[in-house]
């Protein structure tokens, strides 16, 4: 609130401190610049205080949990065509869509989904009255419409330059465990399942060309701790891939007694180098599943 | 009539109607309005004043030269350079593109600032990379100014 009305100050003393600028050199030319500010101001004034009301109903009736909620239940096209179309609706700086992307993407909506939310975003709305007064309406129409395959268009080239820049490819098959007695959201393992497989060709590629692979098997709370993704990030940065991470099934808790037992997953470390190249990574792998108190049952080079 | 009115009467309507179905909402809602409304209010004095000041001492000529129909490439590029770097409200972008347009801009050359105005910022980069990571924002940033030049340079054929 004090920022608020810092800024309010700062932009208000800005503008005055311009008009006093030009009325020192010519008092008639400042007399014409109020006129034509007063005219712009009074002429949108009724439409500004409306759109004020039209954020304020949109920021109070949907709330982003609403929404991030029902992109992570959707799936495939429909999540997608979610993210190029919803977002166009919603009111917003850019400061304030971070952090709400930042939470779809942990629920594991794809990179393509949330540069389309991004871009979308941009339609306003809200704003469009505004947009209109000042621009007409067939600008604003073309405008609108146009933000929907622009989000299309970066989200699925966006997601191309990044997974081939991120190199992760990476499989997961989860198995689903009797069903009742599993206390981890099933949610989640889907999605890893979905968002990871469409790389399994690629995996294979991968796994063929490579010089040098250690194949790991390992117990653990390893979706719970998020292991998958952990193991994806560490090794996005060495010149080595992991591939064909399969996660046997969730851990379990049964409700009977409150016994926990552990998943069990394997995956394989591939380079196209040498093993002198990586064996600082493997150390750093064996490291990150030290932490996060996963055992390794097996490390096989193959 | 005023279209402003019109545009009042939607919104109280659509008020009354939050009002009937929640209260709680409609005065999240009435909170939100107000501080927009104390976010944008200051913002947009400062954009008339600059329109004033645009309308009074920038040329027509100046503008259509830079900004126009014939400024082609180059005026596609300098709006998009402007609305990346500058710091400005979303709801102040659409009045100040409006006294350009007056002035001799090209609406191609307006999409573009618009567009990347709202989308691309300098000043939301940090929060954007610490949020997102610096490859998704470096791809994103790039990819979105690269389309937006395409965009704005068929635009003129849609208008």
């Amino acid at each position: 609130m004090k920022k608020l009305i810092k800024d309010a100050i700062i932009y208000v003393l800005l503008g005055l401190v311009i008009w006093g600028i030009v009325a020192l050199f010519s008092f008639v030319k400042s007399v014409f610049v109020a006129q034509v500010a007063y005219k712009a101001f009074a002429g949108a004034f009724w439409i500004i205080i409306s759109v004020f009301f039209f954020i304020g109903l949109i920021q109070a009736w949907i709330t982003p949990e609403q929404l991030s909620k029902y992109l992570g239940k959707t799936a495939g096209w429909k999540r997608f065509a979610f993210a190029s179309t919803v977002p166009i609706f919603l009111g917003g700086s850019l400061f304030t869509i971070f952090p709400l992307t930042k939470s779809l993407k942990e629920k594991g909506a794809s990179n393509s989904a949330i540069l389309a939310f991004i871009t979308a975003w941009s339609g306003k709305a809200p704003l469009l009255p505004l947009e209109a007064q000042f621009l007409g309406w067939r600008f604003t129409i073309i405008r609108t419409l146009l933000i929907i395959p622009t989000a299309i268009a970066i989200g699925i080239l966006g997601e191309i330059v990044i997974d081939k820049w991120q190199r992760v490819p990476v499989v997961i098959t989860a198995n689903k465990m009797a069903e009742g007695e599993i206390l981890i959201e099933e949610e989640v393992i889907k999605e890893l399942d979905r968002e990871f497989n469409l790389r399994e060709t690629e995996a294979e590629k991968i796994f063929s060309k490579a010089k040098y692979r250690v194949e790991y098997e390992i117990v653990g709370d390893i979706l719970e701790k998020n292991i998958p993704v952990k193991l994806a990030e560490l090794v996005s940065g060495c010149n080595c891939d992991l591939i064909k991470l399969e996660v046997f099934s969730p851990s379990l808790t049964f409700s009977s007694d409150g016994k926990r037992f552990p998943s069990k997953a394997k995956f394989v470390i591939a380079t196209k180098g040498y093993k002198e190249d990586i064996s600082k990574h493997l150390n750093e792998i064996r490291k990150l599943l030290e932490d996060n108190d996963i055992r390794i049952i097996k490390e096989k080079e193959t | 009539m005023n279209i402003g009115y019109i545009y009042l009467i939607v919104a109280a309507v659509l008020m009354l109607i939050s009002f009937i179905k929640d209260r709680g909402k409609t005065k999240k809602a009435l909170i939100t309005a107000g501080k927009v409304a104390l976010n944008v209010l200051p913002v947009l004095f400062f954009i008339f004043i600059l329109m004033g000041v645009i309308s009074t001492f920038v040329t027509k000529d100046v503008v259509a030269k830079l900004l126009g129909t014939g400024s082609g490439i180059l005026g596609i590029l300098i709006g998009e350079l402007v609305g990346a770097l500058a710091l400005i409200e979303p709801a102040a972008v659409f009045p100040f593109s409006g006294s350009l347009i007056a002035k001799g801009a090209s609406y191609g050359v307006i999409y573009a600032f618009a567009s990347t105005a709202i989308l691309i910022g300098i000043a939301t980069l940090p929060a954007e990379i610490t949020f997102m990571g610096k490859k998704f924002a470096v791809v994103r940033n790039i990819l979105t100014f690269a389309l937006v030049f395409f965009i704005a340079l068929t635009f003129r054929y849609l208008m």
